[in-house]
């Protein structure tokens, strides 16, 4: 198994906790972060995978290299880092390969 | 909507200040931006930093923007955050996507029109980059910002450009380590800047800071690598370590976490589509849009301000916002040519001023020779998984440019639009060919230049619903 990368929260001050869920997992998150910042507080350093087989994540946090797109309730191919979180929110990150409709 | 005066595109510095000058001589603005808050990269969650000790963490220049932050807040100036736009039509009408809480955003029809679209960091397409864990210096930075995360403890940096050592300097204030920082700048580039030295000096305070950091890094014992070539990220789903090679030696050291940082480029994708001239800067090695000295671009009435025209930094980029709005206000007939002139002469020194100690950065921490020649390996456009092999190959087949190469390998046809590859592309096949890269060409971008859906491209359009005979 591959080393997770693990971000440290330092302390904050302010803000709301909101709850979201990673495929599935609640995770209690700052309502100021991003998708993208959530996905990296919680060691998910893997977004998506491209159609060679290839993980990709999150790279730019600034809405220019689109590899953080993920599906965000129930919508495809939302940028993680241009999302604000907001509670309940689904997020559903793409590990397997699309399969064609 | 009913037509404005002025639409700005970007509400970090430039286009704030766009905005209020051209507000205060009586035109009407709209300011929309694609972040939930203004500010910008670099002013980015100011008015609202979570961290608890943010002045101490993310330093004065930071802070600096609060002021400019806070006349916008009580401007009234119509702000449209959270929304991108995707095409301008020749008319001048702009087209939005975007979430904001009252539905979409209808088009807009603006007499002139100020992009402040700000810069992207130059991708370094090392080998292994594109693996999990590997991010820019400015992506680990805007996490410490916005979110008060720290990268983890046995991070490495690696690169080139002030923004690396600001940020070791901000992860070493916020109590955390970095295992290593690779400097990818050679001996022969401090020796080379010497020359721009005595111009910069017109910029004191600039180099002062410079001067202050690197002597609080050595304070804290950075483990600063120099002369490393043949830098690659390794992992399979996830980074596990970084090679590298220091005088004829091959070294690892194991890592989770890579941030990688080669300078700043102007984000040109609007300015492309729109059709403005461009010339290739060989100072900053990037595409330019052409600009007169009112930062007015070669299509009437659309400006461009701030670090999307050229590399100028926030203070700069403040200043040409405030000196495009006098010239608009004056072909508004708001203001006259005498007062544009005499307000904005202060205002042109001091970006002088400024710009005196640019040629010297450039020039000291020049980007790193990936990024004009990958190994064949590494992956160049990542959105197509485009290798920089297919593209020499490409090039050796006759492509003339980064167009044709797009045509023959995807690269460049992805998600993002070539703001990833675009610049790397267009250096490979100078490269091959043997041709100066002004001569090769830039990627040309098309709209929309964001993602849109289908169900806001029908809806920006409400007459053609029923010209088509949809049900209404």
């Amino acid at each position: 198994m591959a080393p997770v990368s693990h971000f440290e929260r330092l302390p904050c001050v302010g803000g709301e906790v909101v709850t979201i869920t990673i495929d599935g997992e609640a995770h209690e998150v700052d309502s100021r972060w991003t998708v993208a910042a959530a996905l990296i507080a919680h060691g998910h350093t893997r977004c998506r995978c491209t159609p060679e087989g290839q993980s990709r994540g999150p790279f730019c946090m600034s809405g220019v290299c689109f590899e953080c797109r993920v599906d965000i309730d129930g919508t495809p191919n939302r940028q993680a880092c241009m999302t604000p979180v907001a509670a309940g929110m689904r997020v559903v990150l793409r590990q397997d390969l699309r399969a064609l409709a | 909507m009913k037509p404005v005066d002025l639409l700005v595109i970007g509400a970090g510095p430039a286009g704030l200040a766009a905005a209020l000058t051209a507000a205060d001589c009586g035109l009407s603005v709209v300011v929309v931006d694609e972040n939930p808050q203004p500010g910008g990269q670099i002013y980015r969650q100011l008015s609202d930093n979570p961290l608890r000790d943010c002045e101490a963490i993310l330093g004065a220049d930071y802070f600096a923007g609060a002021p400019l932050l806070q006349r916008f807040a009580t401007s009234g100036i119509d702000y449209l955050p959270r929304t991108s736009v995707w095409q301008i039509a020749g008319d001048n009408t702009a087209y939005f996507s975007g979430t904001s809480s009252n539905g979409p955003t209808a088009p807009l029809k603006a007499r002139f029109i100020v992009l402040a679209t700000g810069a992207q960091e130059r991708p370094l397409p090392l080998a292994g980059w594109t693996t999990p864990g590997a991010m820019t210096v400015g992506a680990a930075q805007i996490l410490l910002k916005t979110a008060g995360l720290l990268p983890p403890r046995d991070v490495v940096l690696v690169g080139s450009g002030p923004l690396l050592y600001h940020f070791a300097e901000q992860v070493f204030q916020a109590g955390g380590t970095i295992q290593a920082l690779i400097d990818t700048t050679r001996a022969i580039d401090k020796f080379k800047a010497l020359r721009h030295g005595p111009n910069a000096l017109r910029s004191p305070r600039l180099l002062w800071r410079g001067v202050k950091l690197l002597a609080a890094l050595r304070r804290q014992r950075l483990n600063r690598i120099v002369g490393a070539s043949d830098i690659a990220i390794v992992g399979e789903s996830q980074v596990s370590a970084i090679e590298f090679r220091v005088g004829g030696k091959t070294h690892r050291l194991s890592t989770s976490s890579v941030l990688l940082h080669a300078g700043l480029i102007p984000q040109t994708n609007f300015s492309s589509a729109l059709g403005c001239e461009h010339y290739w800067n060989s100072q900053q090695f990037s595409w330019q849009v052409k600009c007169n000295d009112w930062f007015e671009s070669t299509r009437a009435g659309l400006f461009v301000a701030g670090d999307g025209g050229r590399i100028m930094g926030a203070e700069a980029a403040e200043l040409s916002g405030r000196i495009a709005a006098l010239e608009i206000a004056c072909q508004g007939e708001k203001i006259s040519a005498a007062e544009r002139d005499a307000q904005a002469r202060p205002l042109r020194q001091a970006w002088q001023r400024l710009l005196a100690a640019r040629p010297l950065l450039d020039t000291l921490y020049p980007p790193p020779a990936e990024c004009f020649s990958p190994k064949d390996e590494a992956i160049v456009c990542r959105c197509e998984s485009v290798t920089a092999s297919q593209i020499r190959s490409a090039a050796r087949l006759g492509a003339p440019g980064p167009n044709q190469v797009k045509a023959l390998t995807r690269a460049g046809m992805g998600a993002c639009q070539g703001r990833m590859c675009a610049c790397v592309t267009a250096a490979l096949v100078a490269e091959t060919s043997g041709q100066p890269i002004d001569q090769v060409g830039m990627l040309r971008s098309r709209y929309p230049v964001k993602p849109v859906t289908l169900e806001e491209i029908a809806g920006s359009v409400p007459a053609a619903c029923g010209a088509i005979g949809h049900p209404r």
